[in-house]
């Protein structure tokens, strides 16, 4: 079991890894905290709830730049290896295929994970620095929080410019290296933050953030999940292209699961059917409820946990049909 | 030309075996099967027929315009990345056959595909005009609105810059000019207003429109007059009057009532017998007096037009399927250039965001505001910079480019039954499939002939 | 070994350096470092050294897939990246590199149709490839279905496809099994007969030194040694001499007659056959007695003049 373990952690390690290197994973991460950041930039002052389009956006790019990291990641470390030739050095060795998948399937989960936090703190960053109408002792009029702004929109190119002079020097890898200065770029102006207030004045350390986006996050990073298990299920008997097709049209028809297979407009002649098949697709619509913090709303501490059992659930399933299906599934 | 063959039809047959072909076919057979069965119209033949053309197909263009990219961005990409490309590449084997014969490859892969989507969107319509149970009236509507190939004429244009000047006069006299608003703002501002003066009917006034001679081409065919009425502020009151189609010396030989026309776009059928030959047509709009009636707005930015059957909708449908392959061609050679360069998935990157960045950049030149350089500024002490100048150019050249390559989507043509034309066709067949393709390829097989293509790719 | 080498030059390489470079343009490593050769018309010449040495990169430098960053390289008369030379080269690299989902006989269609050859004549060629590498029966099977040996059997069929004058074979009999190395050597030895020039790089000392005419030795990039093969392993202090078996007093006889003339005493042992000779005379045996058809070991056209 000890063994087990070990080996689990191992590939989990590699592969998580090797997803990082990958020099797609750094460009869909950068482009989507740069498009965080160039957000609030854009905005003016919108009638209604301040903050809202900002943090919708920051979520809604968190949530697409998320699926391709996630379904290419997945395909790339599984599909890849498997037509590859390095699934069959691993395999030779005293693994079982079981430990193998499920640590691929954790590999490509961390990735997502680190990808998940940083577009985390790009939201947070977004709605604190959007403009906004104040009316306190201290600050009355619109405000947008310049410095933190221009701090926040530096990030990607402050990454850049650091893992560029490392790989210089020190002759690390770029990927990996820049994604890891993009995590503490952020985490660095988030905390910098903390030291002024919204006009760029020094004042008490407060990090000046809605939390409550957190949790909405968070069950995005769910639905990633989710879609990571159906991706590598896929990979273990399609290459990278049907994958991703079949992954998009889950997608898309996962969204419209509501709507095509439930309710009065299902167009599923036999309820029967329709109900089984709005059973077997996830359904994205419990993971997006960026709605929910309209109005200072917050969300729930039950949702969250049901919408956790549910992806747990629904990624165990497909997991353990995956695992059925690498069984079989014959390596070059 | 055999080399070059021998390389399409490789890309073709591993597109085919790869399982991609079959996987897109089943995606557009979704799509273009499902999506009219799922999405629900107005309930009239005419808003199921839109759907049919606009979503259906336009969405069906989508999808097969983004697999088109996505595997011409790993066709020389993945060969490279695979070795295989040095096989080819030591035979007597020109870098441009290799991109050439790729191209082809594609192109015969989305033909194909392209042609399942059109018989099988053109099969539906039939099926859906054959099984509908409107009535005669609401099938005429449909076969002389959507199904149909219409050329539209706009009016000719009035000039207003006296008028704008004289304004302009006055408000510097007046000093009502704010001293940080630059003139330019002004002349827009002022042209603006004055446009709309010139659009606006007041009740018991009338104004005309002079369109340039046209002929109908045959005296049975109908002409539609399509106009675009706005709503004056809060005050949505509903406009009458009456339309005269005619000459300058017969202006009425063609008399139509209009009752209680509320905001939105309008069509009046016009006899062709009304429209006189080889002499320039005027339309004219009489709005009614009395204490019911309200002034009349005509949307600026979307003038009078006369809409004149062209073609029938088969090949009007033909067309645009052809002008859609063209995209596919662009498309192609865009993916190709970016994979010659780059490895599969940054390939796929780059190309996606080049085509979302075209979409944001034609918004942003859309609020390009021109640059005037009127005697009559310049005497104000108005001074255009040449920074501004060469800008305005620069933007202008960006928005020309950005048209020339955004502004032959067949569809919203199709959708409002206008004719997809040989000229339009003609031009597409240019910019879209010759012109920037040629540019692409030049770029890319430059890129591939200094490229190394045995180095370790990571 | 070849006899119809003459003094024309098929590959001149004057002091060629290759040199990798990093993102920043900063050399990473010399692959290549001043490297002189030239290999003449007709000649089998070998390109030996251990992995890392630039065996493969000088040959990706001669067929245009590298760039070399200093020197001079001339392949048949015109630069490596002359379209025209490449008509008259074949070339195998070290992995086979096949479109998967071709079968053999399509994948030879495909480079077949990257030459000027007429549609009869490429048939013709194709089915004397396909019988030479033992594949006719597979043919019409996908490549990515193939084991290595196979794909590489289909790999030496497409270099072989323009009866090229130069043939540049990388690890050729990699994967191959002790027939398929036989016969890969025969088709050398029968090409360089006709005058056809080549280019071998190998790990295995054996093949080299059946068929190769000259060697070079390669280190980090540098020549170490180069040579005729024969006056590199010739052992000037000894020789041997080989008579039938003779019965123990008559080789009694004749070592005394032997110690007398040089004052020592000679060693004597029995020739034996190598392992190679063994299997292929088992084997063949094998096929006669299963009445299978056996391989063409060299293909018509290439055996031709």
């Amino acid at each position: 079991m000890k063994l087990k373990i070990k080996q689990f952690l191992a590939i989990t390690g590699l592969t998580a890894i090797e997803a990082i290197h990958q020099p797609i994973f750094l460009l869909l991460s950068a482009t989507c905290i740069l498009l965080i950041s160039l957000t609030p930039q854009l905005l003016v002052h919108q009638f209604g709830e301040e903050g809202k389009l900002a943090r919708d956006s920051g979520l809604a790019f968190h949530f697409v730049f998320g699926l391709f990291i996630a379904g290419y990641a997945a395909c790339s470390s599984l599909a890849r290896e498997l037509r590859g030739g390095t699934a069959s050095a691993v395999l030779s060795k005293p693994v079982s295929r079981e430990v193998f998948f499920l640590a691929k399937f954790t590999g490509v989960v961390s990735a997502v994970i680190a990808f998940s936090i940083c577009a985390a703190i790009a939201t947070l960053l977004s709605e604190r620095i959007v403009l906004k109408f104040y009316d306190t002792p201290e600050l009355l009029g619109y405000f947008r929080d310049k410095l933190i702004g221009w701090l926040f929109l530096a990030v990607p190119f402050a990454a850049f410019l650091a893992a560029g002079v490392i790989n210089y020097v020190k002759r690390r890898p770029f990927g990996s290296m820049a994604f890891g200065f993009l995590f503490v770029a952020l985490c660095a102006v988030l905390v910098t933050g903390g030291f002024f207030n919204i006009k760029g004045e020094l004042a008490p350390f407060d990090l000046r953030v809605e939390w409550r986006i957190l949790p909405v996050s968070l069950l995005i990073t769910f639905a990633l999940i989710v879609l990571s298990a159906i991706a590598i299920t896929l990979s273990t008997w399609f290459s990278t292209v049907p994958t991703m097709v079949i992954c998009s049209l889950v997608f898309i028809i996962g969204l419209m699961s509501d709507y095509l297979f439930s309710g009065k407009h299902t167009i599923v002649s036999s309820p029967a059917v329709g109900a089984f098949i709005y059973r077997i697709l996830p359904n994205w619509q419990y993971f997006w409820i960026a709605d929910a913090l309209n109005g200072g709303g917050i969300v729930p501490a039950g949702y969250i946990v049901d919408t956790a059992i549910y992806a747990l659930v629904y990624s165990a399933g497909v997991l353990f049909l995956g695992m059925l299906l690498f069984r079989h599934v014959e390596i070059k | 030309m055999t080399k070059i063959a021998a390389i399409a039809l490789l890309a073709f047959k591993t597109a085919v075996r790869s399982k991609l072909f079959v996987s897109l076919m089943v995606v557009l057979a979704i799509t273009v099967i499902g999506l009219p069965l799922t999405a629900k119209g107005d309930g009239t033949l005419a808003g199921d027929i839109t759907i049919l053309l606009q979503y259906t197909l336009g969405l069906a263009a989508i999808i097969l315009g983004s697999v088109v990219l996505w595997s011409a961005c790993g066709t020389i990409a993945h060969d490279i990345q695979e070795k295989q490309i040095q096989l080819i590449v030591t035979k007597p084997v020109h870098r441009y056959q290799i991109w050439l014969g790729k191209w082809f490859g594609l192109l015969l892969m989305s033909a194909i595909l392209l042609s399942f989507v059109g018989v099988t969107v053109y099969a539906l319509l039939c099926w859906r005009i054959k099984n509908s149970h409107a009535d005669d009236i609401e099938r005429t509507g449909v076969y002389s609105e959507i199904l149909v190939g219409r050329k539209s004429i706009t009016s000719l244009s009035e000039s207003f810059d006296d008028e704008i000047h004289q304004r302009m006069d006055w408000l510097v006299e007046n000093d009502r000019i704010p001293e940080d608003m630059p003139y330019q703002e002004i002349y827009t501002k002022t042209k603006r207003r004055v446009l709309s003066e010139k659009s606006t009917v007041a009740p018991g006034q009338s104004k005309r429109w002079v369109f340039k001679p046209f002929s109908c081409g045959d005296s049975n065919v109908s002409v539609y007059l399509r106009f675009h009425l706005v709503s004056a502020g809060m005050d949505r009151k509903t406009v009458s009057g009456v339309w005269l189609v005619g000459t300058e010396q017969k202006p009425d030989i063609f008399r139509s009532t209009m009752d209680k026309c509320r905001a939105g776009s309008h069509s009046i059928l016009v006899p062709a017998s009304a429209i006189p030959a080889g002499i320039p047509t005027v339309v004219t709009f009489i709005n009614d007096a009395g204490e019911q009636a309200a002034t009349a707005m005509f949307d600026i930015d979307d003038g009078l037009k006369l809409l004149v059957r062209w073609s029938g909708f088969k090949m009007n449908f033909l067309r645009a399927i052809v002008v859609i392959f063209f995209y596919m061609g662009l498309l192609s050679a865009f993916g190709l250039t970016a994979s010659a360069v780059f490895s599969f998935p940054v390939a796929v990157f780059a190309s996606y965001a080049a085509v979302v960045m075209l979409f944001i950049a034609r918004f942003v030149v859309l609020t390009n505001q021109p640059i005037h350089t009127c005697s009559r500024c310049l005497e104000l002490g108005y001074k255009v910079s040449e920074v501004q100048i060469a800008m305005h150019k620069v933007i202008n050249g960006v928005e020309y480019f950005i048209s020339s390559l955004t502004g032959y989507d067949p569809v919203p043509l199709m959708v409002n039954g206008m004719v997809v034309s040989w000229e339009f066709t003609g031009k597409a067949l240019f910019l879209l499939f010759i012109l920037y393709p040629f540019s692409l390829g030049v770029i890319g097989v430059y890129l591939l002939k200094k490229r190394e293509l045995a180095l370790p790719i990571i | 070994m070849s006899s119809t080498i003459n003094g024309e030059p098929v590959i001149k390489v004057t002091n060629l350096t290759k040199i990798f470079r990093d993102f920043w343009r900063r050399p990473k490593v010399c692959a290549v470092d001043g490297l002189d050769l030239e290999v003449k018309r007709g000649e089998i010449f070998g390109l030996l050294g251990p992995n890392g040495s630039g065996k493969s990169t000088t040959i990706k430098i001669l067929l245009g897939l590298l760039h070399p960053s200093s020197g001079e390289v001339s392949v048949m008369g015109a630069s490596p990246c002359s379209v025209k030379a490449k008509s008259n080269i074949g070339y195998l690299p070290e992995e086979s590199y096949l479109y998967p989902y071709l079968t053999a006989r399509e994948a030879l269609e495909f480079y077949g149709r990257l030459f000027d050859m007429t549609g009869t004549a490429r048939k013709e060629r194709i089915s004397q490839l396909l019988n030479m590498a033992g594949l006719t029966r597979e043919a019409d099977r996908p490549v990515g279905e193939f084991s290595k040996g196979m794909a590489r059997r289909v790999g030496l069929a497409q270099a072989l496809i323009n009866d090229p004058q130069l043939v540049i074979l990388d690890e050729p009999t990699s994967g191959l099994d002790p027939i398929g190395c036989r016969q890969v050597k025969d088709l050398m030895l029968t090409l360089a007969q006709r005058g056809k020039t080549i280019l071998l790089s190998s790990h295995l000392l054996a093949d080299v030194e059946d068929v190769c005419d000259r060697v070079v030795i390669l280190y980090k990039g540098r020549t170490r040694v180069c040579g005729r093969i024969n006056e590199l392993l010739e052992e000037r202090e000894s020789m041997r001499l080989t008579i039938p078996s003779l019965s123990p007093e008559k080789t009694k006889e004749v070592l005394a007659l032997i110690r007398k003339a040089i004052n020592q005493d000679p060693e004597i042992d029995r020739p034996s056959k190598n392992l190679e000779q063994i299997f292929i005379e088992v084997v063949k045996q094998a096929h006669k007695d299963s009445e299978e058809s056996c391989p063409d070991s060299v293909a018509e056209y290439l055996s031709s003049d």
